[in-house]
């Protein structure tokens, strides 16, 4: 049994797109045939139009609605009359209302919570809910009371049409950053390009915003990091430094370098197992002339020598005077450096004097000095410098003229003040420990400035000669730099400089005197300090720092025939193992910022406080932070 | 017939959902590249998702441009249209941190992207389910048509009743078509139980039928008989009536929670790249 | 004459010309007075026939008569002058000015969806209809720019126009020839095309006026019958894959000799159909041609009507497939006896009328002589086994589509109501295409889950066609039947005749949305259908709109049957 009849007669077509259907549906009734028409308004009022046939009326009612009915009235108009329905909406209609509606209710949202100001925010220009993310974190609130959000974002508070057209246009929101904030190097490569390789990652440019996000409440902390950021381009990205059983999962981070931290190659002759195996400890070493007590102290305790105190990325060892002295002076005043000495016959430069000069016979070398030595404008012969003053320094030119003169005579130089002792360092003139008469340089003691400039003097010319076979000044260098030259220089300070002299680049013949600091690279952090406090200053360096007995350290240290692609460091290297023994899961922290860092050295934009309306009130808050500002215990 | 159309569908479905399942390995790769060097992932994964979304909403506009052979047919669209849901919903997983939003208007992007899937999913679902329903039930008709389908029940029933009054004088029958039948018939009943699948209505007849019939007579069973196939037709009208009426409502979810979506896309699109580009 | 009381055929309260005039009728029955008048009954007297029936029409040289293809209803009778039916091949296409829907291009087909017109509106500032329009606007060869090379024979000394070209094997046909009674009476396409050769007077039959004098008179009946006979067997042999090779006339006039036509069941089916159908059963199967096991002695070829092939199952019938003109019933097994040397072939299916079956029968010897001995051809035929392991459950849609008539149709709309969400989009589509218009009710005759919805189906037997005064409905060469609504006068027998219900009268309306009145000040009617969206491109819109897919055309024979 069907429900509709579906006849051509009884049923008319349905139409979904008409935006009105027969009110009487909404009382459940049966609609009209005619439905409403199309200005929505009612169109059955009358069931049909009678027509008239001859002197009769004759209903014209169509079979759909039930055909024609009894009669219609006598005066010709319909008498099946009906009040009119009120038409109801299709569905069609409804859904138009319903999308219009939504469409209204979105953007009066949108607009009335975006322009207009949350009245809850007690701060002026603050834009409403429907534009502002969040609060600012504490420390850049304090910008933007005057500008509010036009401190960062430019185009905030523009004219409406600006500010819609702004946003096909690329911004730099970077730029509001670095406007205060400094960093070494381009603060939008990666690592400020510390790593000047080919990596097409490493030359893209990283927003400020992709790591610190702003807009996180007041208490917000935007500078830290978490892991997860630094794998995003660390594509071994791992979870955790090492698992507790020190497995190696895949998860883990990497191990370290193979030499690390002992890389770098020593720019001073000190051989640690040599020193700790025999000089601290054999008999034949502990004479007299060495502080035999500290010597044993330090084959003991690293921190003899190594300056605890202030550990931070490495524990330099102290100054010459309290521990290499002890053991070291005596063999700096031993040896001399002799300018001029004759047997009474015949006056002849020592070949360091002769490679300073530059080139020529000898022997008229020798004459032309002792000429200017008589004449008293020996200084002349050397381009007048600092250094050429100080190489001279306490040189007494009448003296050395009579010397020269008494020579000549075939007699010995006796100095005129007789009764004076000879101080036995300085420019001396008369016998030298050889026996010859001469003119000679003794040190004072370490760091003699006159044996420095004559050394340096001697490395400038080597450096200007440097693509010529000079014989003679490397002769004179070979002198100079002896382990038993003069002031014994070469002993301790030779070792960098013969690893440069030595390789093929010779960008520079450069002595560094000093302890050279080590080359960390920027994004690596340590400290010494917590890890002494926490392990203990004496045995905690043996819980790192393990000597490798098997290390063959020769090649390098020795003078003649350095070879310093042989370097090995004493140490055996410090393994991720090591430090995992703590930095593990459960145990200490272990994130990535706790050993690396993204930045290097930032600071603020000088005047960059001025941004801001109290600036008074912001001094005092950032007090210690205006000047320049290095990252907090590293490096 | 059914067989090849049955292989034409599945064709055409398994193209397509190879395509998005291709497209959303594409963009994964593309976005995950993006994060590999900090750079702008989410404009990856945000451009796709505004692009899955309008091709979405165009199928809104495809439905009145079937005069136009080049555009390709509805159903094409259609499954379209469901693996650019599903693809939407992966992408918006990618391109979104967290699952409930905070600040300011993301909170109600969020919450009307959220309306707008569970609507079209849950549409999915109805459509599946109901046609085949409606089937089983048979008695078609269309939904504009049944108030003029139960006027006729309530008419005939009347007539059956006036006819038994006249051949045997006793109102029984009227009685009970006032107390029980006058308000079923006046309008579709137990909306909601047909559209759980409960037999509510049905039960309902029964204990009202069983009830009158201790009181009648032999004619007045005939009639009863009459009455009850009536009462049963009517039944299944309303349960027509209930299953269209639920296909048609989800949609007054859908599209106005997508239009709203679609806005706060393009505010959210501009303060982004006012804001944060 | 007849008094007051005699009731006359309906058809007659619309005449087919209003100026069918006494002289007129006068004359025609003089022309056929061999006709014994007596014989017709006083309901329905042969002078009634020529005056309410029939119209005198007038050609001059060239004009088209009949156009080869074109499906009419009505048949001619030469009164004077001659005209020339063309065989093969048949004239260019151009030449012969057939009305061609003007597709609308996708910009106007977009522009349609915003224009909010009020249903059913037409524009008043056309004129009447002419009540006498024709069907064919009256077509001249000689106009057409492809006549000097059609015509480019010796010039014909009577009519001083060239004849046509000698690659036309054209006949000329004097007065005293029908024209076109196969078509009127088999409702056919046209088999040919004829034009007038010389000035040409016609009288114009409708084909109900025909039917009643073939059956009132013996002599028309023979002499139609026997044209019908020869040109229409060779129309169904020509066009049968299995006879189309037997080209030399003697064989086809042995095979005319020896082969019969016959005529199963009710010519006018679809009003058996209606009453049938109206009061809620449908039609069983009807009469048996040849039963499964018979003898099989000879085959069939199906000229008009629809057969169905069927299986014994249980006490009924299985439908298997039904057949259409054109299609063969026995051939397969006649094959395999003359192949295995078999002496008694039984029929493996049973033939059986639906509603009206037209039939040649050919005997078995000639089949052999003059098919399988000079062609080899391939059978489809039905195993045993396949046969015989059909469950309940097959076919069981065109089973019912069967007993309800539905395989009549080419382009029927068929909804999967499983998959059909009752969206309407189907239906806003059509109204799209159709100045806000649907033309299709999305209910109908439902079956397990599919539902035939009451769209027209565009049947390859148009019942709707017969008796339209105007020629408004009609059918263009792709099977498409479409109404002309500019001259449809609403006079609702298309709709009546479609047994499925799927023609509807609208009353029109002007651009207040207010009824258009005719003289009698009532609505004014005009018959709408579904066009399969002829002037729009793409074809039908309601297919393409379902976004479930749950919506299609179908042809039951193609897409359901076995075959």
């Amino acid at each position: 049994m069907s429900n509709q009849n579906t006849n051509f007669d009884q049923s008319a077509y349905e139409r979904p797109d008409c935006k009105h259907r027969c009110g009487r549906h909404r009382f459940w009734q049966k609609a009209c045939w005619q439905g409403p028409n199309h200005k929505g308004q009612c169109g059955g009022t009358s069931e049909c139009q009678p027509i008239k046939n001859g002197e009769r009326f004759e209903c014209t009612r169509p079979a759909r609605a039930g055909g024609p009915c009894d009669s219609p009235n006598p005066d010709g108009s319909c008498s099946q009359q009906h009040q009119p329905c009120k038409p109801k909406l299709s569905i069609g209609s409804w859904h138009k209302r319903f999308n219009y509606l939504t469409i209204l209710a979105t953007i009066t949202l949108i607009v009335s919570f975006a322009f207009i100001a949350n009245p809850f925010i007690d701060q002026p220009g603050h834009a409403g809910p429907m534009i502002n993310p969040g609060p600012l974190s504490a420390k850049h609130e304090i910008f933007t009371d005057q500008q509010s959000c036009q401190n960062c974002h430019n185009n905030h508070n523009q004219k409406l049409l600006d500010w819609f057209l702004s946003a096909f246009k690329h911004q730099d929101l970077s730029s509001a950053c670095t406007e205060c904030h400094l960093f070494e190097g381009n603060p939008l490569a990666a690592h400020q390009n510390e790593f000047d390789n080919n990596n097409t990652y490493a030359q893209q440019r990283i927003e400020c915003v992709r790591c610190h996000t702003e807009h996180q409440g007041k208490s917000g902390n935007i500078t830290p990091i978490d892991n997860i950021t630094c794998s995003n381009c660390h594509n071994k990205s791992f979870s955790l430094f090492a698992n507790k059983n020190n497995q190696n999962t895949a998860n883990q981070h990497t191990e370290f370098n193979k030499n690390y931290p002992y890389q770098q190659k020593q720019n001073i002759y000190f051989d640690h197992l040599k020193h700790i195996d025999q000089y601290f400890v054999e008999e034949q070493y502990l004479t007299s002339k060495r502080d035999v007590k500290f010597a044993q102290l330090a084959a003991q305790s690293c921190t003899a020598c190594h300056d605890i105190q202030n550990a931070i990325r490495e524990v330099k060892p102290q100054p010459y005077a309290k521990i290499c002295m002890s053991c070291h002076d005596s063999q700096i005043m031993e040896s001399q450096l002799t300018l001029l000495s004759t047997d009474l016959e015949i006056a002849e430069l020592s070949p360091i004097a002769m490679s300073l000069l530059g080139t020529g016979d000898a022997e008229e070398l020798a004459e032309q000095v002792i000429a200017a030595i008589k004449k008293g404008e020996m200084k002349g012969l050397f381009n007048s410098s600092n250094q050429q003053q100080q190489m001279w320094s306490g040189l007494n030119p009448i003296e050395a003229k009579v010397a020269v003169e008494t020579w000549a005579t075939g007699e010995p130089y006796v100095a005129e003040i007789a009764d004076k002792e000879m101080t036995p360092y300085g420019w001396l003139i008369g016998e030298d420990t050889n026996g010859d008469e001469a003119i000679f340089y003794k040190a004072k003691g370490h760091a003699d400035p006159t044996l420095k400039a004559w050394i340096e003097q001697l490395l400038q010319k080597a450096q200007s000669h440097k693509n010529q076979d000079n014989e003679l000044i490397a002769e004179a260098l070979d002198l100079l730099l002896d382990k038993q030259g003069p002031g014994a220089c070469g002993k301790c300070h030779a070792a960098g400089l013969n690893a440069n002299l030595s390789t093929a680049k010779q960008n520079t013949m450069q002595m560094v005197w000093g302890y050279k600091n080590k080359q960390y690279a920027r994004h690596t952090i340590y400290s010494h300090k917590p890890h002494i406090n926490l392990m203990g200053q004496k045995e905690g360096c043996d819980n790192c720092h393990i000597f490798d007995k098997k290390a063959d350290t020769t090649p390098y240290f020795k003078h003649k025939g350095q070879q310093p692609d042989k370097y090995q460091a004493a140490f055996l290297a410090i393994t991720k193992k090591t430090c995992s023994e703590c930095h593990t899961q459960e145990k200490i922290i272990s994130d990535c910022t706790t050993c690396h860092r993204y930045h290097g050295p930032s600071s603020y934009k000088i005047g960059f406080m001025s941004k801001s309306s109290n600036v008074s009130k912001q001094k005092n808050q950032l007090n210690n932070q205006v000047n320049t500002k290095q990252e907090t215990s590293h490096d | 017939m059914q067989e090849n159309s049955r292989l034409k569908r599945l064709t055409i479905s398994s193209l397509i959902s190879l395509s998005g399942v291709l497209l959303l390995v594409w963009i994964s790769l593309e976005t995950m590249e993006e994060r590999n060097h900090l750079g702008h992932p989410e404009l990856w994964s945000g451009y796709s998702l505004l692009a899955t979304l309008i091709l979405l909403a165009l199928f809104n506009i495809r439905k009145r441009l079937s005069m136009l052979p080049q555009l390709g047919s509805a159903y094409l669209w259609h499954q379209l249209h469901i693996v650019g849901g599903m693809l939407s919903i992966t992408l918006y997983i990618l391109h979104v941190d967290t699952w409930w939003l905070v600040a300011g208007y993301e909170r109600w992007l969020s919450i009307s992207f959220y309306l707008a899937i569970g609507s079209g999913v849950l549409g999915f679902l109805i459509q599946i389910y109901y046609p085949k329903r409606l089937t089983e039930i048979g008695h078609e008709l269309i939904f504009e048509r049944i108030p003029d389908a139960i006027v006729d029940i309530r008419t005939e029933a009347m007539q059956v009743i006036e006819e038994n009054i006249k051949t045997t004088q006793s109102e029984t029958l009227l009685r009970f078509y006032e107390e029980s039948l006058d308000h079923y018939f006046r309008r579709p009943h137990f909306i909601p139980q047909h559209i759980i699948g409960s037999q509510a209505a049905e039960f309902w007849l029964k204990k009202r039928f069983a009830a009158v019939r201790h009181l009648s007579n032999a004619d007045e069973l005939l009639t009863l008989q009459k009455l009850e196939a009536l009462a049963v037709n009517k039944n299944r009208i309303d349960q027509q009536y209930a299953f269209q009426w639920v296909m048609k409502l989800w949609l007054f979810i859908h599209i106005p929670s997508v239009i709203a979506l679609l806005l706060f896309i393009f505010w959210h699109f501009l303060l982004v790249n006012i804001y944060a580009l | 004459m007849s008094d007051l009381n005699t009731k006359f055929p309906e058809r007659w309260s619309n005449p087919f010309a209003k100026d069918m005039g006494d002289e007129q009728v006068e004359n025609l029955l003089k022309v056929f007075a061999h006709i014994d008048a007596t014989h017709f009954p006083t309901s329905l007297p042969l002078e009634g026939i020529f005056r309410n029936d029939c119209r005198i029409r007038k050609f001059k040289p060239g004009d088209l008569i009949i156009r080869e293809g074109d499906y009419g209803g009505n048949a001619f009778f030469i009164l004077e002058g001659n005209a020339c039916v063309v065989r093969k091949p048949s004239l260019p296409e151009k030449m012969l000015g057939r009305k061609t829907i003007k597709k609308r291009n996708s910009l106007f087909a977009l522009s349609q969806l915003f224009k909010k017109s009020i249903a059913e509106y037409r524009s008043t500032n056309k004129d009447d209809v002419s009540y006498n329009n024709s069907e064919m606007e009256t077509v001249n060869l000689y106009d057409s720019s492809l006549a000097q090379e059609v015509f480019s024979g010796p010039e014909n000394p009577i009519t001083k126009k060239p004849e046509l070209s000698k690659k036309y094997h054209a006949l000329t046909l004097n007065s005293g020839i029908w024209l076109g009674e196969i078509a009127a009476l088999a409702r056919r396409p046209r088999t040919a095309t004829v034009f007038a050769e010389t000035e040409v007077q016609a009288m114009e039959i409708r084909w109900q006026g025909l039917r009643d004098i073939r059956i009132y008179d013996e002599v028309i009946r023979n002499i139609i019958d026997d044209s019908y006979r020869n040109n229409m067997l060779k129309t169904i042999l020509a066009s049968s894959p299995y006879f189309s090779h037997i080209q030399e006339d003697e064989s086809l006039n042995v095979i005319a000799q020896l082969a019969t036509f016959e005529n199963h069941g009710n010519f006018e089916w679809s009003q058996s159909y209606k009453d049938a159908t109206d009061v809620g059963f449908g039609s069983s199967i009807e009469t048996v041609i040849a039963h499964e096991g018979d003898y099989a002695d000879c085959a069939f070829i199906v000229a008009g009507g629809f057969g169905r092939v069927s299986l014994r199952f249980g006490q009924g019938h299985h439908t298997l497939n039904y057949l259409k003109a054109g299609d063969v019933f026995g051939l397969p097994e006649l094959f395999e006896a003359w192949q295995d040397n078999q002496y008694s072939p039984a029929f493996r299916t049973s033939l059986s009328t639906l509603g009206y079956l037209q039939l040649l029968r050919i005997p078995a010897k000639i089949i052999q002589t003059h098919v399988f001995n000079k062609k080899s051809i391939s059978y489809q035929t039905y195993d045993n086994k396949t046969l015989k392991k059909f469950s309940m459950a097959d076919n069981a849609l065109l089973e019912w589509a069967v007993e309800k008539r539905l395989i009549n149709g080419t382009q029927v709309m068929l909804i999967d109501q499983d998959r059909c969400v009752r969206c309407d989009d189907c239906v806003r589509a059509c109204a799209n295409g159709h100045d806000n218009n649907p033309r299709f009710i999305r209910h109908g005759k439902t079956f397990a889950n599919w539902m035939v919805t009451n769209a027209c189906m565009h049947c390859s037997d148009p019942v709707c066609m017969i008796g339209c005064p105007t020629g408004a409905i009609h059918r263009i060469v792709d099977g498409t039947v479409i109404i002309n609504d500019d001259t449809c006068i609403g006079c609702a027998s298309c709709a009546n005749s479609c047994p499925y219900h799927n023609i509807r009268m609208v009353e029109i309306r002007d651009k207040k949305g207010q009824f258009i009145l005719d003289d009698k000040q009532e609505p004014r009617l005009k018959a709408t259908k579904c066009d399969l969206c002829a002037s729009q491109p793409g074809g039908p819109a309601c297919v393409r709109a379902c976004p479930h897919d749950a919506l299609r055309r179908v042809d039951f024979q193609t897409q359901v049957s076995l075959s």
